[in-house]
């Protein structure tokens, strides 16, 4: 009888029906829908297909200099990267096979574990800080970034909660108000690993996520403007962080300092030209640009692609965009729709934010650039991301 | 309230059918329901819509601001920022320009830079510096002292550089690199390297380490043999490495000048040779010797040997003293004021004057070197028995003012046209600041003194026909591409007469046949024409006497062959031979002109005159 109601509300709801599909398929597997693949499915993973490869091309320009320098092997980041990317693949597979009903059942068992892994950098002996931020876990050659993960698993309760509760929508305590402590706790988390660029991201994901679902503007309003206030208000808090925050706004005097970092990839980007000096031809990697290989590859990118690869590159994140749009537009289940409208955000956003920082429009906030950054956690997520992309894509119709 | 109620009880369409409920109820809350749906519906492709392209222009305008960023950075404002781009990131490199060789005068190398290395330390990355001297010690040789001094070095840790030792070879600084000691390198040094060790080193001067000429030679002709450092303008990692695929801007480096000297490597090195064994003979202070070319005043081998003054071994001399000391010359003098007399036609050779061995001049008994009975003696004699009185009488037919132009015509009084660092002009005041005997013993060459090389010159007038020619010491200056470009040659001016310069030609071959000299210098089947001299050494008190009232000599003889057509001209000095019995010119310096005259005809294949006479056969009768 359940079965016909409209909604599906709780997670034991959820399991039963998930079991009696089984039942009626014994295989366990939903049923494929037949028919031709939309254009978007294709233009998403052809995206990938050139985002990814080209992302080892450039992590191992970016990186073979320092870290030959350094007395490692220059292959050092491009072979972990690589590992990364296999386990990427795998993730990215699971993603699009899974049924959208059972990601629901496991995204509050993520969500948990990856909250707790939150915890895990302030470990003694395990955390590790990068620039002052405490958000690595390194268990020997293995390092990740639990925010990563972190932001998939918000991004899916939110999309979770909203379905489960979305007729709801207009009160603010059934849907505004659990959603916002999700995000509120995770970006609590990430604040206190000091990295608020982390946050900010996150946040942008949660409440664009809120905003598709068609939350209510004015307390949406409210709800950003008061973020952003505090965002702004803790970047300020002390002189070191108003430096840091602000240095972008007069790089001519800031170059010395806190400003070196852009200084020195806005540098590189001018040095590329229209036409770029050639993959591996770079000279902001020999040690001027600090964290080449990851924050700052557009950089490097920019400087060895130049003005036309850059174009290039844009190009690709846009159409990738545009098409995730199309999908969650398309997509007749609401879940789906909303997982894929936040993955077109949370890609949007964090390119913007990384770029941004990296040409020197926006403060530096130690952000990777999706696909192409070095960085195990944030392929692996970001993959997992796009398999979930074409999970509502193949399945959503 | 309803609302609630119902979603609540979640009525069935059963119920509603039944129509228990009240008779607005039913359709009120289907209508509810499918208001829901529609809401929901609408929602969906409504609302989401909207705001998913509400979204998505947002991101899209991000993208364009970044684009248009990057465009500008890209295009329009690339200059300017390359242009602090190329600041930061280009180094200049200098391509040191390799030093010019100083070749002998047929192209042998006798001074040329070679590669070595310099071994530095940075005392900032050193880990332990007494066991980092310990293990550069035992590589490089140091001292104790050196030990401790380095270690004094590379204790304080704020400096960043510091030599440990420069232009070592280069395989020893491979050994120094394979101890891999933290904080110690080597860079690429060139080194002047002179391959016949000791041989002309007076002469050829030195580079410092810096590869500048500070002495000799090497100074005088620095400009020429200092070639035009190059530059390497590339970009480079912050490590230093030079970035392989970057544009490079090089300026090659220009070498510096080859500079050929007259010297003859062989004839330089037998000279020494024969000056050091016979400096060790007689246990003399040093000795100079010059070679030169009769008519062209080219020098072919210019050498000074030194007795250091601590180790007693004698060396060839770090300085050029042939050039740069000067000495009252003695008896040698005597070929000038002779032929000055002749040449004024005052005397001829047969012209005979009443010589006593002694006489008193401005309360001073003036002698000469031998004892003797007052006896009329020839203007010939006087020369041949080197006779002191007898010059001055010659001197005195021509008068002090003909005494002291024929003196500077000769050559000397002036330094001459070698213009060797540091060289010394001699001594010769005009005649009026004579004082007491110096106006008549400047005659025989006390009072007036002279360098080697003013000396050689100065009696080569008589072996090139009475014709001064200056002395020359550089061939040719060879271009990096290899163009000879040949120096000048050398300036010259008449300053006797032909006649009379054939006629002292046969005076001095009787000082070898049968005056002073006779059966020192004389070699088989060659005409030699030379004179001695046997000079005082004016001693620090203004006297020719040292404290204990010793006398210091400096002896010398001079000469030239084959007689008939003077190919080379040769002097040797022997600087303060021990007084005794071996303490005149004849007997000290020309048995080494034997020896190298010997040397010089071997080598440069000299052949005497088919009509060579030798000596004269009366001077056999006379023996």
């Amino acid at each position: 009888m359940s079965s016909t109601t409209s909604g599906l509300d709780s997670p034991r709801q959820l399991r039963r029906a998930e079991l009696a599909s089984r039942r009626r398929h014994p295989a366990g597997r939903e049923v494929v829908h037949t028919g031709p693949l939309p254009v978007s499915y294709y233009v998403i993973a052809i995206v990938m297909a050139i985002l990814v490869p080209l992302g080892l091309v450039m992590v191992l320009s970016s990186s073979s200099v320092t870290q030959f320098q350094a007395g490692n092997s220059p292959w050092r980041y491009f072979q972990r990267q690589v590992i990364w990317a296999v386990a990427g693949l795998f993730v990215m597979w699971v993603a699009l096979r899974m049924p959208l009903r059972r990601i629901r059942m496991f995204c509050r068992s993520f969500w948990l574990l990856s909250m707790g892994l939150m915890l895990v950098p302030f470990v003694p002996g395990i955390g590790v800080s990068v620039r002052g931020a405490r958000a690595w876990v390194g268990i020997g050659p293995l390092v990740f970034q639990p925010s990563e993960f972190l932001k998939l698993a918000v991004l899916l309760v939110v999309a979770d909660v909203i379905t489960r509760r979305g007729s709801r929508m207009g009160e603010l305590k059934q849907v505004m108000l659990p959603c916002l402590t999700v995000i509120g706790l995770a970006a609590f988390m990430m604040v206190a690993q000091n990295d608020l660029g982390s946050a900010i991201v996150l946040g942008s994901i949660g409440l664009s996520v809120l905003f598709l679902a068609g939350a209510p503007l004015l307390p949406m309003f409210g709800v950003s403007a008061g973020l952003s206030g505090t965002a702004v208000a803790f970047a300020l808090s002390t002189p070191y962080r108003r430096q840091r925050w602000t240095s972008f706004l007069d790089l001519m005097n800031s170059r010395e300092g806190d400003g070196y970092q852009t200084w020195q990839s806005i540098l590189s980007i001018s040095n590329g030209g229209l036409t770029g000096r050639g993959v591996g031809a770079g000279s902001g990697k020999w040690g001027y640009v600090p964290l080449a290989h990851s924050d700052f590859i557009f950089a490097v990118l920019a400087e060895e692609l130049g003005f036309i690869g850059v174009f290039a590159i844009l190009g690709a994140y846009v159409a990738l965009i545009w098409a995730g749009t199309l999908v969650a537009l398309a997509c007749k289940d609401r879940f789906g729709s909303l997982v894929a409208g936040g993955v077109v955000c949370w890609i949007g956003i964090q390119t913007v934010i990384n770029v941004g920082g990296v040409v020197g429009l926006m403060p530096v906030t130690g952000l990777t650039l999706p696909f192409l950054s070095y960085g195990g956690s944030s392929l692996l997520s970001m993959m997992a991301a796009g398999g979930l992309l074409l999970n509502v894509a193949r399945n959503g119709r | 309230m309803t609302m609630t109620e119902g979603t609540r009880q979640r009525p069935t369409l059963g119920d509603v059918t039944s129509g228990t409920g009240p008779s607005g109820g039913a359709p009120r809350l289907l209508r509810r329901r499918s208001e829901d749906r529609r809401d929901a519906h609408e929602f969906r492709v409504g609302a989401l819509r909207k705001r998913m392209v509400f979204v998505l222009v947002a991101i899209a305008l991000c993208f364009a601001g970044i684009l248009v960023r990057v465009g500008m950075l890209q295009t329009t404002q690339a200059k300017a920022y390359q242009a602090y781009t190329v600041r930061q990131r280009a180094k200049n490199e200098t391509l040191p320009a390799p030093r010019g060789q100083i070749l002998d005068r047929s192209g042998r190398p006798l001074a040329m830079s070679v590669a070595s290395k310099s071994i530095y330390a940075d005392p900032r990355a050193i880990v332990d510096p007494g066991r980092t001297v310990v293990a550069l010690a035992r590589v490089l040789g140091f001292s104790a002292k050196r030990q401790k001094a380095l270690l004094a070095q590379l204790s304080v840790p704020s400096t960043s550089f510091v030599y440990v030792a420069r232009e070592v070879e280069t395989e020893t600084a491979l050994v120094v690199e394979n101890l891999k000691l933290p904080g110690i390198g080597s860079i690429d040094e060139t080194r002047r390297y002179l391959p016949n060790a000791e041989v002309g080193r007076g002469v050829i001067g030195l580079a410092d380490v810096d590869g500048h000429g500070s002495a000799g030679l090497e100074k005088q002709y620095d400009r020429l043999l200092t070639g035009v450092d190059g530059q390497l303008r590339q970009i480079k990692g912050t490590k230093g490495r030079s970035i392989p695929s970057s544009r490079k801007a090089l300026i090659a480096a220009v070498p510096g000048n080859d500079v050929r000297l007259t010297i003859d490597l062989a004839l330089q090195y037998q000279t020494e040779q024969a000056l050091m064994a016979k400096v060790n003979e007689l246990g003399a202070r040093g000795a100079s010797a010059i070679v030169m070319d009769s008519r062209t005043g080219e020098i072919l081998a210019m050498a000074s040997v030194r007795r250091d003054p601590e180790t007693d071994v004698v060396r060839v001399g770090a300085g050029n003293y042939a050039a740069v000391d000067s000495y009252e010359p003695g008896s040698v003098a005597k070929v000038i004021t002779i032929a000055a007399a002749l040449n004024e036609k005052k005397v001829t050779a047969q012209t005979s004057f009443l010589v006593p061995f002694r006489k008193k001049y401005w309360d001073e008994w003036l002698h000469d070197a031998e004892v003797h009975p007052t006896q009329s003696l020839t203007v010939h004699e006087i020369l041949a028995k080197s006779s002191n009185i007898g010059t001055i009488f010659v001197s005195e037919t021509i008068g002090p003012d003909k005494q002291e132009s024929y003196m500077r015509a000769f050559g000397l009084g002036e330094p001459t046209a070698l213009d060797f660092p540091g060289e010394a002009r001699g001594i010769l005041r005009p005649n009026a600041k004579w004082r007491g005997t110096e106006n008549v013993t400047v005659a025989y060459g006390q009072g007036v003194a002279a360098t080697a090389i003013q000396l050689i010159s100065a009696v080569n007038v008589i072996a090139n026909g009475g014709v001064y020619v200056a002395p020359k010491l550089v061939a040719s200056i060879v271009s990096p591409l290899g163009k000879q470009g040949d120096t000048m040659p050398s300036a010259s001016r008449r300053v006797v007469s032909a006649s009379v310069a054939s006629q002292m030609n046969f005076l001095m071959r009787d000082v070898v046949c049968s005056g002073t000299a006779k059966g020192w210098a004389g070699i088989k089947g060659y005409t030699i024409a030379g004179k001695t001299g046997t000079g005082y050494k004016a001693q620090r008190n203004g006297t020719y006497f040292d404290e204990q009232g010793r006398r210091a000599y400096y002896a010398s003889f001079v000469g030239f062959l084959p007689a008939e057509d003077p190919k080379i001209t040769v002097l040797v000095s022997i600087d303060e031979p021990p007084p005794g019995a071996a303490h005149f010119g004849a007997n000290t310096a020309a048995p080494v002109f034997n020896r190298i005259a010997r040397a010089a005809i071997v080598n440069l294949g000299i052949q005497a005159p088919t009509n060579a006479s030798g000596c004269p056969s009366r001077t056999s009768s006379n023996k």
